[in-house]
């Protein structure tokens, strides 16, 4: 056991935690020449075009230190995104050290703090690392006084690499053998290993990837989930290297995988306790959470035939990945489609990226609200995720919607501007930290509804792309907010309704009724287009009936030309929905996400 | 069966393109050419081509109408009308009362080319005058000015041509009604017969089609045109012409009977560069369409076995969605019969329901089978059609043989 290090990089996006992986796979020749394929880790074709890792992983690698013995270095790669936040901190547990990546060009910004912050939480020795030193840009002392103040750590601490040229690696390497602590863990105690990630494999089932904190795992044992209650067997057990290496037990400290048929992921959630049947722990690993869908958007097939292969496509992205959940919905506007929960906004774009990319479907999403709860008149408690579900404006008695805690990092110069931006969110303004003389961390309380549309372009927008954010969720609070309803021509389009504030529903009503004037093209008749909050019409707009769209133009004898333009016509109305007798292009449905809101 | 489309089955027409002009205009992209480079020769090349068909299955139909078209026919010299003339006269069976239209411009305008014209056998001229405004001419590069069209209009008034048609162009960046107005008066002023009106239209490879791109032009506003196009329709009306298609107006038995026939699927022949051909063998459930190569450098060295630069066969169904697109476009509308009849093409219940909802509102006017827009249907043409071809249910083939 002293001989394995456990450790995992912590770094704000982009700042070159992938890239730095790849250097330390291939000086501990993890990984040859031929495998290597820039940033290995984020092995989803996604991933890597967005340059963002979103499920974690694991590598054992095996490194000759200066001391000349032979170490276990088990890398745990972490999610760099907030939406993935849980996760992370199930990593985190995994590990005794962490790498702190800070680009040296940008300095410290939010996710650095937070994940930080969590990982100070965790005990974690913390080795922090300028990244980036081969950058002309780079403000190598600058950023070093940022990381110094944040962790009270001494200038000869923080080591310099470049992931791009490999310099200062080995170094690292040399660091992780001596300031890591070793894994602590009982190997006689009954089996408690934690569950930091699990993916699905068609062939085996859900493949678990534990790090054992006590007792010892043999391959047949028989396995509980802890949380789930679930039994299964160890079928197969290993370290995982590039491939999985299969071995006949894992005992305390170590890190690898457990296959066991099970079928679904559900079985085998983040954060769970893996222990044995026979003489198993009684308690499981603190701190398990089941993680739980904030946004929420309705997931239409463009064409209603297609609403079969679009749920068989929602199940296959599900059996990879448990935190995204949909039940079957109807709409009187969109037909048969689902409503799906997803743990933040780039979750959303993810999967429907992923839905029209690799699952090749034409689908229609809707606006993307936040999960309310609401006391009706009756003293009836329900909880909301769907604006239709919204009892009329009368019935409701009380509504609260969920909070989160905004960490914004940023120049001091933009600290006017951000304040703006928040307080126009119905941000409740917290606390301003100054990290050194130009840089603050300023803190707010928000709705989370406020930040799921385009809270964090309007903050990039604002302050030149300077300022990051990171959140957390923090509870519930009363909120004034109504269902705003979208009629075309006196008949409401369920499919357009949002759940709104009230103080913001008549210049959100308006701004919605134009710009579904702007995408909505003339038809035959005229289109009334009316915002409303109950029964009654807060805005309205007209969308004028075609006058004239003929070409009168010679086409002579040359029909084909002129048939070939409307086939090309024909195409185009694929990508529109009919409602009543209303023709509504795609766009027009995520109409809200393009409002300009100044 | 004796519909009259079955009967037009065995009649054709032949178009005949002269692609000659005196100067570009600037939203014209149609085939042309300025340059005098290529033009020795062309009609016996012409001749050589016409021969050529004399021995195909077109020379085994009635030609009930011909049409030359440009470019601009009236770059031909005198000698070259009756050459071409006396070649078709050679070559295939030409009804006594053929249709023989000759497209004309106001520069090429004499009395005596006139009746030199009228002498060779065409008795039908369109000629384009477009506008009589010298603004409009001049950011139009016309070839003519606002006198050479009145005083073109004027000899054709006092020749032996009694049926001939003028080409007009609304829509035209920052015109009025009022402007439109006068051009419209000032034409009847000279008892046209037929009167084709287009509304300018900016196609990518024009000069103005680069004007617009560059935003030195802005197109006028679909309202203002609307306007235009609707007040034409009900003045010319009101003065005894009837709207019989989107672009079209006639006095009673003046009808382009050419133009009609290009959207009935009646057969044509083609010949000239970028001409195009329409060939349908009767009880045939396929046609074919086909285009001669675009340049004329090309067209005099081909041999006219090879003038072909591409073909497409078209299916029953294609057909009856052009038939739908053309008929839909014309005053006489079409028939659910004939659409059955001749391109096996069913109109499914979607179709019904939404022919209904037009002639509920207005759009349609429906008399026993029969599918006409009205003037306010005309308007929004392309929508109607667009989405009744749209509304086609994919009906299974049954197998006949069950
Ligand atoms: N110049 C330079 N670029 C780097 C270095 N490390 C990473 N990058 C680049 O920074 C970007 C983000 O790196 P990546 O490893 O994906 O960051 P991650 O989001 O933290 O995983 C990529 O374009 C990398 O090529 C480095 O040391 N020097
Ligand atoms: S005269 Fe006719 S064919 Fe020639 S350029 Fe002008 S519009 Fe085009
Ligand atoms: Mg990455």
């Amino acid at each position: 056991m002293e001989h394995i290090r456990n450790f995992c990089i912590i770094a704000h996006i982009d700042h070159g935690k992938s890239t730095l992986a790849d250097r330390l796979l291939e000086r501990t020749g993890s990984i040859t020449e031929r495998e290597m394929q820039s940033q290995v880790l984020d092995d989803m074709d996604l991933e890597r075009e967005r340059g963002i890792t979103i499920k974690s992983h694991a590598i054992k690698m095996s490194y000759k230190a200066n001391d000349g013995k032979e170490y276990v270095l088990n890398l745990i790669d972490t999610p760099g995104h907030v939406d993935f936040a849980y996760e992370v901190s199930r990593a985190l547990k995994a590990c005794e050290g962490a790498i702190l990546v800070v680009d040296a060009a940008q300095g410290v910004e939010a996710q650095t703090i937070s994940n930080l912050y969590q990982a100070i939480e965790q005990d974690l020795e913390i080795i922090p690392v300028l990244n980036k030193i081969d950058l002309p840009g780079a403000d190598v002392e600058a950023a070093a006084q940022q990381i110094m103040d944040l962790i009270g750590c001494e200038r000869e601490e923080i080591l310099p690499v470049s992931g791009k040229t490999g310099m200062g690696v080995e170094d690292l390497l040399e660091a992780i053998v001596a300031r890591v602590p070793a894994p602590k863990g009982d190997p006689n105690k009954p089996l408690k290993a934690l569950i930091f990630d699990s993916v699905f494999n068609t062939y085996r089932g859900s493949v678990v990837y534990v790090r054992i904190m006590d007792g010892v795992l043999h391959q047949g044992d028989e396995i509980l989930f802890m949380a789930v209650d679930q039994e299964y067997d160890a079928d197969e057990i290993g370290y995982l290297k590039l491939k999985p290496e299969p071995c006949k037990k894992l005992s305390a400290g170590e890190v690898g995988y457990i296959i066991g048929s099970v079928k679904t992921l559900e079985d085998t959630k983040v954060g769970d306790t893996v222990t044995t049947k026979k003489n198993g722990a009684t308690e499981p690993i603190a701190g398990y959470k089941e993680v739980k869908p904030m946004v929420f958007s309705g997931i239409y097939p463009t064409d209603s035939e297609d609403f079969e292969s679009l749920r068989a496509a929602l199940e296959k992205l599900q059996l990879n990945d448990a935190s995204l959940q949909f039940v079957p919905e109807t709409s009187a506007a969109l037909g048969f489609g689902f409503r799906a929960g997803f743990l933040g906004m780039l979750h959303m774009e993810i999967i429907q990226e992923r839905l029209e990319r690799e699952f090749d479907m034409n689908i229609i999403t809707t606006v993307p609200n936040v999960e309310y709860e609401i006391i009706d008149r009756n003293g009836k408690e329900l909880t909301v995720d769907n604006p239709s579900e919204m009892p009329d404006a009368g019935n409701v008695e009380k509504v609260f919607e969920p909070y989160i805690k905004a960490q914004i990092i940023t120049p001091a110069e933009y600290i006017g501007a951000i304040m703006k931006l928040c307080q126009e969110r119905r941000g409740v303004y917290r606390n301003t930290m100054y990290l050194d003389s130009s840089r603050v961390d300023i803190t707010y309380e928000l709705p989370l509804a406020e930040v799921v549309f385009d809270f964090y372009d309007k903050l990039k927008s604002n302050t030149r792309g300077y300022a990051s954010l990171d959140y957390e969720v923090i509870g519930y609070r009363p909120g004034n907010m109504v269902r705003l309803d979208i009629l075309l021509n006196g008949d409401p389009v369920d499919a357009l309704s949002s759940i709104v504030h009230r103080d913001k529903a008549y210049e959100w009503g308006k701004k919605l009724c134009a710009k579904l004037k702007e995408l909505i093209p003339r038809q035959m008749y005229e289109v009334a287009v009316q915002a409303a909050i109950g029964n009654k019409v807060i805005a309205r707009d007209t969308i004028r009936a075609l006058r004239k769209d003929v070409i009168a133009k010679c086409y002579g004898g040359d029909i084909t030309r002129k048939r070939k333009l409307l086939e090309k016509q024909k195409e185009g109305k694929k990508r529109m929905k009919q409602v009543g007798a209303v023709e509504i292009p795609q766009e027009a449905f995520l109409a809200v996400l393009s409002m300009n809101n100044d | 069966m004796n519909n009259w489309y079955n009967i037009n089955m065995r009649t054709t027409g032949i178009y005949i393109h002269i692609p000659f002009c005196k100067q570009a205009c600037s939203y014209c992209d149609f085939y042309f050419e300025t340059s005098l480079k290529h033009r020795d020769g062309f009609t016996e090349k012409l001749i050589e081509e016409i021969y050529h068909y004399g021995q195909s299955a077109f020379a085994e139909m009635q030609v009930s109408t011909i049409y030359f078209g440009g470019g601009t026919p009236s770059r031909l010299h005198s000698e070259e009308w009756t050459k071409i003339m006396s070649a078709l006269h050679k070559n295939f069976t030409i009804s006594p009362n053929a249709e023989c239209t000759a497209e004309v411009n106001p520069e090429d305008i004499t009395s005596k080319y006139l009746s030199g014209l009228y002498d060779s056998g065409i008795n039908r001229l369109s000629i384009g005058i477009q506008s009589f405004m010298p603004s409009i001419l001049e950011f139009m590069n016309r070839a003519h000015g606002s006198e050479a069209a009145e005083r073109a209009l004027l000899h054709i008034s006092n020749s032996k041509f009694d049926n001939w048609t003028a080409d007009l162009i609304y829509g035209n960046p920052n015109q009025s009604l009022e402007e439109f107005k006068a051009d419209v008066y000032k034409l009847l002023e000279f008892k046209p017969k037929h009167i084709s009106a287009y509304s300018l239209t900016v196609e990518p490879n024009t000069r103005l089609g680069s004007w617009v791109r560059k935003k030195k032009v802005v197109p006028q506003d679909d309202e203002n045109v609307a306007n235009q196009q609707q007040w034409l329709s009900d003045y010319l009306e009101s003065q005894g012409f009837s709207h019989y298609e989107v672009s079209n107006f006639a006095k009673p038995g003046f009808e382009s009977v050419h133009n009609s026939s290009y959207w009935n699927h009646v057969n044509y022949l083609g010949l000239g560069p970028s001409a195009h051909s329409f060939m349908w063998e009767e009880n045939s459930t396929s046609a074919k369409r086909w285009k001669n190569v675009s340049l004329l450098r090309d067209y005099m060295e081909l041999n006219p076995t090879k003038i072909i630069q591409y073909e497409e066969h078209l299916s029953l169904k294609t057909l009856a969605e052009e038939r739908i697109m053309t008929g839909l476009r014309t005053k006489k509308g079409l028939t659910i019969g004939e659409l059955s009849d001749r391109y096996n093409y069913n109109i499914g219940e979607k179709q019904h329901a939404y022919v209904k909802l037009l002639i509920q509102n207005g759009y349609i006017s429906g008399e026993d089978g029969g599918i006409a827009l009205t003037k306010k249907g005309l308007l929004i043409a392309d929508t109607i059609i667009l989405e009744l071809i749209s509304r086609q249910e994919d009906v299974p083939v049954l197998n006949k043989q069950h």
